[in-house]
C-alpha cells in the first residue's frame, strides 16, 4: 500500500521527538510520514511518569508556544502540579507535572489521527538512499522504499539498544520492546561518527505490596498554572498524592556488598551515564558520607497498581534490588513488577549538525532526540520540533527555524549540542541559560508566538488570540507607568510602586477598577515586567554587546590553520567542528576567549 | 584600519633624523628568502650578526649593519621578524628601507607591528595598550608601570578576579539546578562575604592605580584666585613661557590653560583658571563654570590672592575638594597693607622679582612626591583611561551585587548581575570583539612599533 508513496518529510520513531517532528513538519506544510515498529507504543513515557522540572518545564512551554503538543498532552494527562524554584525568583520557577502515562499516550496518539497531512506507518528502517548528496528516500526492512526530500531521524535509544541486568544483558530498545540495529550500522555506513551512552531507569514496584502508613505524603499544588496557554484557565489539577521514603545503612551496605554484580563497575558497561542522575549503586560509592537517600514513589497512571521508585535507578540483579529494598520499612513487603535496568545505546554527537538539526553532511537528514545524546522527553521534543520544522521550510525553500540562545532554552539546547562534546548524557539545566531573566515562563509567548506564526507552527486562530492578550498586558503597563499613587505622602507612578519587592500589582492601595479587568495571567506578566525591567535592560545590554560576535558567519571553508599562534588544539576543534557562527566558536571548549578576538580580526580581513 | 594580509612590511624603528644609529624593522610570513638575499647568508633565529647588507636586486652594498633574525612563532609579531641596526642620519635607514621595498615589502603604518603581534596572539589588549602607552610616557617611573604592564600584570590580576567571581557564580548556577528539597542552598550572608572579597580586590587595583582621578593620568595642579590675583603670572613663571595672556585688567583668563612639564619624573599639568569674580557679563561666568569643571581630578590646588588666600578657603567651589591646598600670597612685591596674621603655611611671591619662586617648585615637589609615595605601589601596572573607566563600572556593578543580596532580592536577579560583571572584565582584556577600541588602541602606534 505504501511502496512507492512520496512523502516530503519521513519520521524516524514515535517517540516524543518523533511526534513533534512529524507535527512541525506537517503544520509547516509538508506530508508527512511516521515510521513506527509499535503503532501501540506511539507517545509512550519510557522512564518516569513525569513532564516538566527545572529547565525542563521551561522547554516545554517554549515546545507549547511554538504550535507543539507535549504541554497540552501532559495538562490532559496530569496528576499533579507542583513550581520548583518558587524562593528563587520568577526567571527560575519551573513547572513539574506528575503524568498517567496510559492517557498521554492515548491523547497524543488521537491528535495525530486528526492530522491530515501526517501518515503512521509501522515498519522499521533500516537505510536511507542518497542522491546528490540528498536524501532521496527511507528504506524499510520489509523492501519498501518510501520516496522523500527529508528525513528525520528520532530512534531514541533503540539504536543498538542493549538492555543490563545484574550479569545478563540482551538487545533491547526499551523493556520489552526490540531494538533497531540496521539504521544505525548504516549510518557508521554513510560517515557518521557514533558513540555509546547509557542510561537507566529505576524498578516498578506493585502498589499493593507498599506500607503506604510509613510513607511521607507528598501533594502537588492545587491550583497550579498549566503547560499550555491552550488549557483553560479555570484548570484544576487531581493532586493525586506521590510519597516519599528515605534509604539507610542497611539498604546501602547490601547495595555496596554486591558492587561487583553492577555492570557499571564490573565494568560491562563502559560508556558514560548521566552523573546528574545517578544510579543508586553511583550515589552511594560517590557519597559515601551520607546515609540515606530520597526516594520518590510516584504513581504511574491514575489508580496504578505500577509504582515508578525514582531515585532508584539501578542495574542491580532483581534479587539484589528486592532484598536492598526491602530494608526500608515501607516496602518491607515489597514485590517488583519489573526490575530496574541500564540501556546501553548508540549516539551521534551532534557537531556533526547544524543548528537547523540538519547533517552537516547529507542535505535532508535530520537527527533529534535521544540518539543525540539527550536525556528526557522534554530534550527530545524540542528537538523533534526544530528538526521537523526546518526540514519542512527548507523543503519550501522559506527561512530556517533558528532559535538563539537569548531567545529560548531551545535555543540553548541546540546552540549547546551542536557546540559541546558530551561526555554523559545531555539535559536541560536552568544554569545552562545566561540570559535567564528574558527567558521567563511567563514571557513565553511573547518570545516565541511570532515566530512560530511566521513558520506555519501557530496556526492564526492562536496568533490572533496571543496578538489580544499582547495588547492587553501592553495597556495595563502603559497604564501602571502613567497613573499616580500616594506612597507617604510622596506621589509616584503605579509602576515605581510595584518594582518596591514587598509590593504588589494587586495590592488594594492601589486597585482600581481598570486593573482588576485584567486576567490574573496578564497581570502576573505585567506585573514582572515591570519589576525585572531595570535587571532585563542591564541583561539587554549584555546581550547587545555579544551580538557583534555572536552573529558572525564563519564560511565552512574557512583555513584556521592559516593562522599563527592559535593553539594546535583550538586549531583541531576549530577544523572538526566547523563552527557555524563566531558565537559558536565562542562555546567550543579548548577555545580561548582571546583565539575569538584573533579570529574576529581574520575574518573581517579576509572578507 | 590596518587589513590583515601576508605582506612583507618594513619600517625604521628609530626617530627620523640625525643619529648615530637607526633601527630598521621587517615583518613577514617567511623571510628567510629576503634575509638571504639582503646577508648573502642564510638566517638563523636569535643570532646577532654583524653583516653587509646588500641591495636584493642590484647586490650593491648598502651598509655595514647589525642584524638579529627572530624565526616565527618566536617573536615580537609572532611572524618571521628581522631586526636591522643601521647607521642613522637620513640616506642609509632610508636606502635599506628601500631596498626591502624593492624586494617586495610594503611600508608598515602606525602600529602594523604590534597589530600583528595582536592578531597571532602574542599580546593580548591590555598588553597592546601597555605598548602603546610605554612608547607615549611621559616619565621614567610610568614607563616602568607601563612595561610591567607589557608582560601582563593587568590581565594577570583582572584574570584572577574573573575567576574568583566565576566560583561565585558558580555556586548560584549550580544551586539553580537543584530544587529547594533537594540540596541545602549557600546562605546570602556567605555569599556576601564572598562578593566583599571581589570588591576588595577590585578596589585595590583601582586604589593602587595612580592619578586615577583623571584622565590623561598626570598629577594635576589647579591655579584658583580672585580676578587679577596675578595667577597667570605665576603659571607663566611656572612654565617659564608667556602662554596665558597676562593684563592688569580683572578676568583676563577666561578660558581654562594647561600646560603639561615633568617634576620628579611624574608628569604633572599646571592647569590655570579664569578668576573667582562674580562678573557681570556672561563670559565670566562661563569662565567660572569652566574653573569647577578643572577641579575635577584635582591633586592640589594653588589658592592665590595678593592681600589674603586664607579668606579664599571658604569659597564655595571648594567645598566638595579633599586634595590638598597650598596658600600663595602673590605680587609680594607690591607694598600693600599686609594682613597675614595666620599660622597656615603660606608662601609669598612675586613673578616680578622671582621672590618665592624656588620655594613653590620645591614645596610642588614635595606634595608630588609624598602623592606618589602614598598611592604608587610599585607592583601594580598603569591603568589607562579605558582600563580604568570599565573597572569603576565593574565596580559599581559588583556593588551593585552587594547590595541585592543585602535586600534578599532573588538569586535569579543576581546571577544575572554578575554575569554583566564578569562579561565587563572579559572586554577589558580584550575578548569582546569591539572594533572601535582595538582600531583606537592601534592607531595610537608610531609607525615601526
Amino acid at each position: 500500500m505504501v511502496n512507492n508513496s512520496i512523502f516530503d518529510v519521513v519520521v524516524v520513531g514515535a517517540g516524543h521527538a518523533g511526534i513533534e517532528a512529524a507535527l512541525a513538519s506537517s503544520r509547516a506544510g509538508s506530508s508527512t510520514a511516521i515510521i513506527t515498529m509499535d503503532r501501540l507504543a506511539v507517545g509512550r513515557l519510557s522512564c518516569n511518569p513525569a513532564i516538566g522540572g527545572l529547565g525542563k518545564g521551561h522547554l516545554v512551554k517554549e515546545i507549547d508556544a511554538l504550535g507543539g503538543i507535549m504541554g497540552l498532552a501532559a495538562d490532559k494527562s496530569s496528576l499533579q502540579f507542583k513550581t520548583l524554584n518558587k524562593s528563587k525568583g520568577r526567571a527560575v520557577w519551573s513547572t513539574r507535572a506528575q503524568i498517567d502515562k496510559k492517557t498521554y499516550p492515548l491523547f497524543i496518539q488521537k491528535h495525530l489521527s486528526q492530522c491530515k497531512n501526517i501518515t503512521i506507518i509501522e515498519g522499521e528502517v533500516v537505510d536511507f538512499s542518497v542522491d546528490n548528496n540528498a536524501v532521496s528516500s527511507a528504506i524499510l526492512k520489509d523492501g519498501t522504499k518510501l520516496k522523500t526530500k527529508a528525513l528525520i531521524v528520532s530512534s531514541g535509544t533503540f539504536l543498538n539498544g542493549k538492555i543490563h541486568i545484574g550479569g545478563s544483558s540482551y538487545a533491547a530498545g526499551r523493556y520489552g520492546e526490540l531494538p533497531a540495529n540496521y539504521l544505525g550500522q548504516n549510518l557508521v555506513k554513510k560517515g557518521f561518527i557514533s558513540s555509546r551512552l547509557k542510561t537507566g531507569t529505576p524498578p516498578r514496584l506493585r502498589s499493593s505490596s507498599i506500607n503506604w502508613n510509613v510513607a511521607v505524603l507528598a501533594p502537588g499544588e492545587d491550583n497550579p498554572a498549566p503547560f499550555s496557554y491552550k488549557t483553560p484557565s479555570n484548570f484544576k489539577a487531581k493532586n493525586i498524592p506521590c510519597h516519599i521514603v528515605d534509604t539507610n545503612k542497611a539498604v546501602h551496605e547490601i547495595l555496596a556488598d554486591n558492587l561487583t554484580q553492577s555492570p557499571m563497575f564490573s565494568g560491562k558497561i563502559s560508556a558514560a551515564g548521566p552523573r546528574y542522575c545517578p544510579s543508586i549503586e553511583d550515589k552511594i560509592v560517590r557519597f559515601k558520607n551520607r546515609h540515606k537517600h530520597q526516594l520518590f514513589l510516584e504513581p504511574e497512571w491514575f489508580g496504578s497498581e505500577q509504582i515508578y521508585l525514582n531515585g532508584f535507578s539501578t542495574s542491580m540483579p532483581e534479587e539484589v534490588q528486592i532484598k536492598a529494598l526491602k530494608q526500608i520499612s515501607a516496602l518491607k513487603n515489597v514485590e517488583l513488577i519489573r526490575p530496574g535496568y541500564a540501556i546501553e545505546y548508540d549516539y551521534f554527537p551532534t557537531y556533526q549538525l547544524r543548528s537547523t538539526l540538519e547533517s552537516k553532511n547529507i542535505n535532508g537528514l535530520y537527527f533529534a532526540g535521544q540518539l543525540n545524546g539527550t536525556s528526557g522527553y522534554e530534550e527530545a521534543a524540542a528537538q523533534g520540533l526544530i528538526a521537523g520544522a526546518n526540514a519542512s521550510l527548507k523543503i519550501q525553500n522559506k527561512e530556517p527555524l533558528t532559535l538563539r540562545r537569548d531567545q529560548a532554552y531551545i535555543g540553548v539546547l541546540i546552540d549547546d549540542l551542536i557546540t559541546k562534546e558530551i561526555d554523559e548524557p545531555y539535559r536541560m539545566f536552568t544554569s545552562s541559560a545566561e540570559f535567564r531573566l528574558s527567558l521567563r515562563n511567563d514571557n513565553v509567548q511573547f518570545r516565541l508566538s511570532e515566530i512560530g506564526f511566521d513558520a506555519g507552527l501557530v496556526d492564526k486562530k492562536d496568533f490572533l488570540a496571543f496578538t489580544k492578550y499582547r495588547d492587553a498586558v501592553n495597556k495595563l503597563m502603559s497604564y501602571c507607568y502613567n497613573e499616580k499613587t500616594k506612597l507617604d505622602g510622596k506621589s509616584i507612578t503605579l509602576s515605581e510602586y510595584i518594582k518596591r519587592p514587598e509590593n504588589s500589582i494587586n495590592d488594594n492601595h492601589i486597585s482600581t477598577r481598570f486593573i482588576s479587568s485584567f486576567s490574573e495571567k496578564e497581570m502576573f506578566i505585567a506585573e514582572t515586567n515591570i519589576k525585572y525591567e531595570g535587571y532585563i535592560n542591564i541583561e539587554l545590554s549584555r546581550i547587545k554587546k555579544i551580538k557583534r560576535i555572536e552573529d558572525s558567519p564563519i564560511s565552512p571553508l574557512f583555513d584556521y590553520s592559516k593562522i599563527k599562534n592559535l593553539s594546535s588544539e583550538c586549531v583541531q576543534k576549530l577544523k572538526k567542528i566547523k563552527p557555524e557562527t563566531l558565537g559558536q566558536a565562542s562555546r567550543l571548549a579548548g577555545v580561548r576567549p582571546s583565539d575569538i578576538a584573533i579570529i574576529a580580526m581574520h575574518i573581517k580581513s579576509s572578507l | 584600519m590596518h587589513v590583515y594580509n601576508n605582506e612583507t612590511i618594513v619600517a625604521q624603528a628609530t626617530p627620523p633624523g640625525k643619529s648615530a644609529l637607526a633601527i630598521v624593522r621587517i615583518s613577514g610570513l617567511d623571510l628567510s628568502f629576503l634575509y638571504r638575499s639582503l646577508f648573502h647568508s642564510s638566517a638563523k633565529h636569535k643570532l646577532i650578526n654583524v653583516k653587509k647588507l646588500y641591495h636584493p636586486k642590484t647586490n650593491k652594498a648598502l651598509d655595514e649593519s647589525v642584524v638579529v633574525f627572530f624565526k616565527s612563532p618566536n617573536s615580537f609579531t609572532g611572524e618571521d621578524l628581522i631586526e636591522i641596526t643601521c647607521h642613522g642620519g637620513n640616506v642609509v635607514p632610508k636606502s635599506i628601507i628601500q631596498a626591502v621595498i624593492d624586494a617586495g615589502a610594503r611600508i608598515a603604518s602606525p602600529g602594523e607591528f604590534s597589530y600583528r603581534a595582536y592578531l597571532n596572539g602574542k599580546i593580548d589588549l591590555c598588553q597592546a595598550e601597555a605598548i602603546s602607552s610605554l612608547i607615549l610616557s611621559k616619565s621614567r617611573q610610568e614607563a616602568d608601570k607601563h612595561l610591567n604592564s607589557v608582560s601582563g600584570s593587568v590581565s594577570e590580576s583582572i584574570n584572577a578576579i574573573k575567576k574568583e567571581t566565576i566560583d561565585f557564580l558558580s555556586i548560584i548556577e549550580n544551586e539553580l539546578n537543584f530544587s529547594e528539597q533537594e540540596i541545602t542552598h549557600t546562605t546570602y550572608t556567605d555569599l556576601s562575604l564572598l562578593v566583599k572579597n571581589i570588591n576588595i580586590k577590585l578596589k585595590k587595583l583601582i586604589d593602587q592605580s595612580p592619578y586615577i582621578n583623571n584622565k590623561s593620568g598626570d598629577y594635576k595642579v589647579v591655579f584658583i584666585g580672585r580676578s587679577n590675583a596675578g595667577k597667570s603670572s605665576l603659571f607663566n613663571t611656572l612654565i617659564g613661557q608667556n602662554k596665558a595672556i597676562v593684563s592688569d585688567l580683572p578676568g583676563t583668563t577666561r578660558d581654562i590653560i594647561e600646560e603639561r612639564l615633568e617634576i620628579n619624573g611624574i608628569p604633572v599639568v599646571l592647569v590655570d583658571t579664569a578668576g573667582i569674580w562674580e562678573g557681570k557679563d556672561r563670559l565670566d561666568r562661563l569662565g567660572i563654570a569652566k574653573t569647577k569643571d578643572a577641579l575635577k581630578g584635582a591633586n592640589l590646588i594653588l589658592l592665590v590672592d595678593s592681600e589674603n588666600p586664607v579668606s579664599l578657603l571658604d569659597l564655595q567651589i571648594l567645598k566638595n575638594y579633599n586634595g590638598d591646598i597650598q596658600l600663595i600670597k602673590s605680587k609680594a612685591d607690591i607694598a600693600m597693607k599686609c594682613s597675614l596674621n595666620s599660622k597656615l603655611d603660606i608662601i609669598k611671591t612675586s613673578s616680578n622679582t622671582g621672590l618665592g619662586i624656588d620655594l613653590l617648585s620645591t614645596t610642588l615637589s614635595t606634595y608630588i612626591k609624598t602623592y606618589v609615595d602614598n598611592n604608587f605601589v610599585s607592583d601594580v601596572a598603569l591603568l589607562n583611561h579605558r582600563q580604568k573607566e570599565i573597572i569603576a563600572n565593574a565596580y559599581e556593578i559588583m556593588s551593585l551585587v552587594s547590595q541585592q543580596l543585602e535586600q534578599a532580592i532573588c538569586v535569579d536577579i543576581v546571577a544575572s548581575t554578575v554575569r554583566s560583571f564578569i562579561l565587563l572584565l572579559e572586554e577589558l582584556v580584550g575578548v569582546v570583539d569591539n572594533q572601535e577600541i582595538i582600531n583606537n588602541i592601534f592607531s595610537r602606534f608610531c609607525v615601526g612599533k
